[in-house]
């Protein structure tokens, strides 16, 4: 690991966020770093002496000239406000909601009611794939996040270490999932499988690079 | 018992000076103390602070305690008041960054020996001083993070930043003052 890589992971060493296997590769660095050692002892005696900073007193006479200031402007402006509603009386209008709903569906026809069952399954199984999708789309954007981040404070050269440490991270996460398929053969919803939905793949980058120089050496 | 803010706030809303002049005692130290990280300076600390209550009592009817504690919104106030009026007054602080006129005393714990606190009040004073030297952008996340104890998400909502790029900023910024204290005590050592 070297020097920046190492300084650059401090407030998350700090804090506690780093994962074993990095926490590992900057306690290798800090043993044999003499410099990064020192700095880092320093940073911590920093955060310290922030967060414990005792509270400034207040100066004299600084509550008496806020209440001369006030007194000049008379009394607060005070508007309508609308009366909050009491928790029973929202509980009560819940309860009359879901009561004339039920009533609603309970005098429509057979046929009406097996139609609003199917989009009612739709709808959960429709909920379940947006979940799904979700998770793998905000990995997505905090890989974005950090690439753009880095880049935009000017240390491309950081780029690649931040991608690295991201797509190492999402391996072992993608590690210690379950199967897909195991889902599937308990018969459970999970899976992806809401129809007309063509669930995209998280494509790798190595992976991507790899299969682009395939296609480069089977056109020449 | 003492009475609760919202208690005091009614009857603030009422034109009950005394209860206004409670809540401005309960909390004119914190106010105070954020708006002193932001200045520098005490005197200009002392009137942002009467600037953040005017505007808190002209605003009184916009509070609504279901929203969230009364201290709570106080302080978004103020904070919001204090960057303002930091990044207003950017050319004329950096004028005078190397000045420590204005600079309040810290008040020794009570808890450690008078050898410790000492050295305690000397560090706590580096690390101040080499915060007010730090560029803005390195020294707004360490005031609300390490000296407000916001979290960074609050952190990164306040100065409408990515989390990211406050986690950054707030990291180069703890190295730079540690870089600061490691450079003062091998000068101090050198000295001796």
């Amino acid at each position: 690991m070297e020097c920046s890589r190492a300084r650059e992971l401090f407030s998350d060493h700090l804090d506690g966020n780093l994962d074993p296997s990095m926490r590992g590769e900057l306690h290798d660095h800090l043993v044999t770093c003499r410099a990064c050692a020192a700095l880092r002892a320093a940073f911590g005696e920093v955060v310290d002496a922030l967060r414990t900073a005792p509270e400034l007193p207040v100066p004299l006479g600084l509550v008496d000239r806020v209440i001369e200031a006030t007194r000049r402007l008379g009394k607060p402006r005070v508007g309508f406000r609308p009366p909050a509603m009491p928790g029973w009386m929202q509980a009560a209008a819940a309860v009359v909601a879901v009561a004339l709903t039920v009533g609603a569906l309970s005098v429509l026809s057979p046929d009406t009611r097996a139609r609003f069952a199917r989009m009612k399954q739709r709808g959960e199984r429709f909920g379940i794939y947006l979940a799904e999708r979700k998770d793998r789309t905000v990995e997505e954007l905090r890989l974005l996040r950090i690439v753009v981040g880095t880049a935009l404070e000017g240390r491309v050269d950081r780029v690649n270490d931040q991608v690295e440490d991201y797509r190492r991270l999402l391996e072992r996460r993608r590690a210690a999932e379950p199967q897909p398929g195991a889902d599937k053969d308990q018969g459970s919803p999970r899976g992806g499988n809401f129809p007309n939905f063509e669930a995209p793949r998280l494509v790798d980058v190595g992976e991507r690079d790899e299969s682009a120089r395939a296609t480069r050496r089977s056109k020449t | 018992m003492t009475e609760g803010d919202d208690d005091l706030l009614d009857r603030c809303r009422r034109g009950d000076e005394l209860a206004w002049r409670e809540l401005v005692t309960r909390h004119s130290r914190k106010v105070f103390g954020l708006c002193y990280r932001f200045s520098g300076r005490v005197d200009e600390a002392e009137d942002l602070t009467q600037e953040v209550f005017l505007r808190v009592y002209q605003g009184l009817d916009r509070y609504r305690s279901s929203a969230g504690a009364f201290k709570t919104w106080l302080m978004t106030v103020a904070r919001n008041h204090a960057i303002d009026h930091y990044r207003r007054r950017r050319e004329e602080r950096q004028r005078r960054d190397d000045s420590v006129e204005g600079e309040m005393e810290l008040l020794p714990s009570g808890e450690e020996g008078p050898v410790m606190a000492l050295e305690r009040q000397e560090q706590v004073r580096l690390v101040q001083r080499g915060l007010r030297a730090l560029p803005e952008d390195l020294r707004e996340p360490i005031i609300l993070c390490d000296l407000q104890g916001l979290p960074y998400d609050e952190v990164a909502k306040v100065l409408e930043l990515p989390l990211g790029t406050v986690k950054s900023r707030l990291n180069r910024g703890r190295l730079e003052l540690a870089k600061r204290l490691l450079a003062k005590r091998a000068a101090m050592m050198g000295r001796a």
